[in-house]
């Protein structure tokens, strides 16, 4: 079901924008790629299938998956249902990183991913260090040191933008996240990574499941649990990075997808966890849209159009809950 | 650190250092060697050392912060000793895979996590199975039989569709005991499992601990109380502050000077007379230098005096007691207690001499209780003391003088005399408060 959803999800994606294109004629362009066909469509109308809506679509699709699978690995690490991708400082770092490049005038899509990347990861690898005591982490410290360098670096981004004068735009938009500028060289980057971390988060369901009941017991399980949150921040942290990288910083998707499946899928990560990729894929396409055709001529960053959504949901999702939240 | 470092050094030479997980498969033998384990700053364990054999049943005793849960975490893997080693088949357990140790080792905590209360108990319980599904690996028909097994043995297969949330405290906790039997361990370790738990299902649980042990399972379980722990346990370590300070049978540790040792009260140790099960009660005794200044002498007798004494030394008075005979339960307590007594020997009469000491006691006293004792030619001394002890003198008289009188009358008429010219109470509990509110 939700992998039609997921379907439907793309060709309204690609059909939708300042110009309406049927779904027949996307097909016509896209069986033309492997099968020539007759041209019903023009040229223009090729460009912005294939160039712009189709590698934005994926892209959407990608990230969302990305975030939510994330999300679910971080809540389960932290038994936290507050956790999100981002809980380990990967947002402010990747802002910081792209904030410093681009107030250095290095607006150009060579530097800003990269430098987006480096700072989440080096963000995360930073708390981990923070939190250790003795030859292991402590999750309590994990969440605290997250925020300490959260406000550290959002503290300096807004330091950057106060100076930055000009390019302030750019920073405020690629800090509220959005899906403009994706292209096909960055699906390719993205795809993989986003695929492996994925797999290799699902292999771990069944070590996940064992956290919720603990570390000490987990470990009683036989889970060896420094190496597997070793494993998951290593992968959260680069599933983050290249997110952040190129999209900007999407909140709300990582923190209510895994709420809002686990509602039907119940608390086994092996379902949990293919089901939050699909859904997390299908909500963030349907925010681009709204994001590009909710002002005409004009668009949103999709960040707010997830918290705008994302928050409401949040809450109906908590007070109905409120007994057992996880 | 010095002195330690060596010990381990001499240990660590004694011991063949195995490569991890390729020897497992052995009978299941725990060694704990010397071993220390500190917290940031607090020594938690110091030198424990520990062999616990295939089928038996091992119980920590000890008061809170005396170091059952840290052995506890040092032997199942989680807590790495500073100093010494704790070997499983003579294995170092820190060298041992997780996995792999799960597959030997089962840990029942003292509560559950709230976070995977979703899950239903048949989910949960098939978790133990864990250890034992490769990597990316499926549940087996193997993993569910063993799963139904468990659920079996500790009677929550009704609940096995069940939500863990739904559960009471008390079947959450024997969910948690049949995941621990799911992994199929030869060591299961109980970290006070049954501390919450109604007294019922205690002894379900610890019963089936015994059927376990009888299969092979080696057993430690930190317990507090020390009763179960006698009942149920094939040996005892009494810890106090980290350290070991008794490792025996249950009559070997659980002494009245061990008990008073590791928890700083006195207790009565007692075997019951028909089950020939230990009893331990626990009770708060002020020390002497705690008690009353001014003293309280109660003439006891045929084991009517050891309540009156008992209550009023917990109301922390300077109690003595006489004349007593060796052989009287009133003789036991007062010792137990270490009171001052006037001492006979048994079924003989009040010698001149004791009575003598007993007076002096009397005349020492701020109030003299008679309790309710009955009288015969033997201790009719006991009476004639009481009525010198004159305007002092309490009375407790819960029974008529008539029925307690086996002297010819001579009891009965002394007794009326005394009765009239002082207090009488007829209950015990009206006595203490009296005594308790005169005596500074």
């Amino acid at each position: 079901m939700l992998a039609g959803a997921l379907l439907a999800s793309v060709v309204i994606s690609v059909a939708v924008g300042p110009v309406w294109i049927p779904p027949q004629k996307i097909a016509a362009i896209l069986t033309n790629l492997v099968v020539p066909t007759n041209r019903t469509w023009s040229e223009a109308e090729a460009i912005i299938v294939y160039q712009i809506r189709l590698p934005r679509t994926f892209m959407a699709l990608l990230v969302g998956a990305g975030l939510a699978v994330a999300g679910v690995a971080m809540q389960a690490l932290f038994k936290n249902p507050l956790a999100d991708p981002y809980v380990l400082g990967a947002s402010s770092g990747a802002g910081f990183g792209a904030a410093l490049v681009i107030s250095l005038g290095l607006v150009s899509a060579i530097f800003v991913p990269p430098a987006a990347f480096a700072g989440a990861v080096i963000a995360t690898f930073t708390v981990y260090a923070l939190s250790m005591i003795g030859p292991r982490s402590s999750v309590s410290l994990l969440l605290l040191s997250g925020i300490a360098l959260s406000t550290l670096f959002s503290a300096l981004i807004s330091y950057l933008m106060f100076v930055a004068g000009e390019n302030l735009h750019q920073l405020v938009f690629w800090l509220m996240g959005g899906l403009w500028a994706s292209r096909w060289e960055y699906v390719e980057i993205t795809f993989p990574i986003i695929l492996i971390g994925t797999i290799v988060i699902y292999a771990y369901a069944r070590d996940l499941n064992l956290m919720l009941s603990g570390e000490e017991s987990a470990q009683h399980l036989g889970v060896a649990v420094e190496n597997l949150k070793k494993i998951l921040l290593v992968t959260v942290s680069f599933v983050v990075g290249v997110a952040v990288a190129f999209c900007g910083i999407i909140g709300f998707v990582g923190l209510i997808v895994p709420h809002v499946v686990r509602t039907f899928t119940g608390p086994d990560h092996k379902a949990l966890i293919p089901a939050s990729a699909l859904f997390g894929g299908i909500l963030l396409i349907w925010a681009d849209i709204i994001a590009r055709s909710a002002i005409p001529g004009s668009e949103m960053p999709v960040g707010i159009i997830t918290a705008l959504l994302g928050a409401p949901f949040f809450m109906y999702l908590v007070w109905s809950r409120r007994k057992n939240i996880f | 650190m010095l002195p330690h470092i060596q010990r381990t050094r001499k240990r660590l030479m004694g011991i063949l250092e195995k490569e991890g997980g390729s020897e497992i498969g052995g009978p299941g033998r725990v060694r704990v060697d010397g071993v220390d384990c500190y917290y940031v700053e607090t020594h938690a364990l110091n030198n424990a050392q520990l062999t616990v054999r295939p089928g038996e049943v091992i119980g920590l005793v000890g008061p809170n912060g005396s170091g059952k849960t840290t052995l506890i975490k040092a032997i199942s893997g989680v807590l790495k000793p500073q100093v010494g080693i704790i070997t499983l088949d003579d294995v170092d357990v820190y060298q041992i895979k997780p996995k792999r140790l799960a597959q030997q080792m089962a840990v029942v905590p003292q509560s559950t996590d709230t976070f995977f209360f979703d899950f239903t108990v048949e989910e949960v319980v098939l978790m133990g199975r864990s250890p034992h599904i490769k990597f990316l690996g499926t549940e087996s028909t193997n993993d569910y039989d063993v799963t139904r097994k468990a659920l079996e043995m500790t009677d929550v297969a009704q609940f096995a569709d069940r939500k863990i949330a739904e559960l009471s405290g008390g079947e959450r906790q024997r969910v948690i005991i049949a995941r621990a039997l799911a992994q199929e361990p030869k060591i299961l370790l109980l970290d006070e499992a049954t501390s919450q738990l109604d007294i019922g299902i205690k002894i379900e649980i610890f019963e089936l601990v015994r059927r376990l042990a009888a299969s092979g399972i080696a057993v430690i379980a930190a317990i507090h109380d020390l009763n179960l722990a006698a009942q149920y346990c094939d040996r005892l370590l009494l810890l106090k502050r980290g350290e070991i300070i008794a490792d025996g049978t249950v009559e070997e540790v659980l002494t009245q000077e061990h008990i008073a040792e590791a928890f700083g009260v006195s207790a009565l140790v007692r075997k019951h007379p028909i089950t020939n099960a230990f009893s331990i009660t626990l009770l708060q005794q002020h020390t002497p230098e705690e008690r009353s200044s001014e003293k309280v002498h109660v003439i006891p007798g045929g084991g009517k005096g050891a309540p009156v004494i008992h209550a009023l030394v917990q109301r922390g008075l300077n109690v003595s007691a006489g004349v007593v005979n060796t052989l009287d339960t009133d003789y036991d307590v007062a010792q137990y207690f270490d009171i001052e007594c006037a001492v006979e020997a048994p079924f003989s009469p009040i010698s001149s001499e004791v009575d003598s000491r007993n007076l002096q006691l009397i005349r020492e006293a701020r109030i003299v209780v008679l309790p309710n004792i009955c009288f015969g030619p033997a201790n009719l001394k006991n009476l004639e003391a009481a009525a010198l002890a004159e305007d002092k003198l309490v009375i407790l008289e819960e029974t008529p003088i008539e029925s307690r009188d086996f002297t010819p009358g001579i009891a009965q008429r002394l007794y009326g005399d005394l009765r009239e010219r002082c207090l009488v109470f007829t209950e015990l509990a009206m006595l203490v408060e009296y005594v308790a509110s005169h005596v500074g």
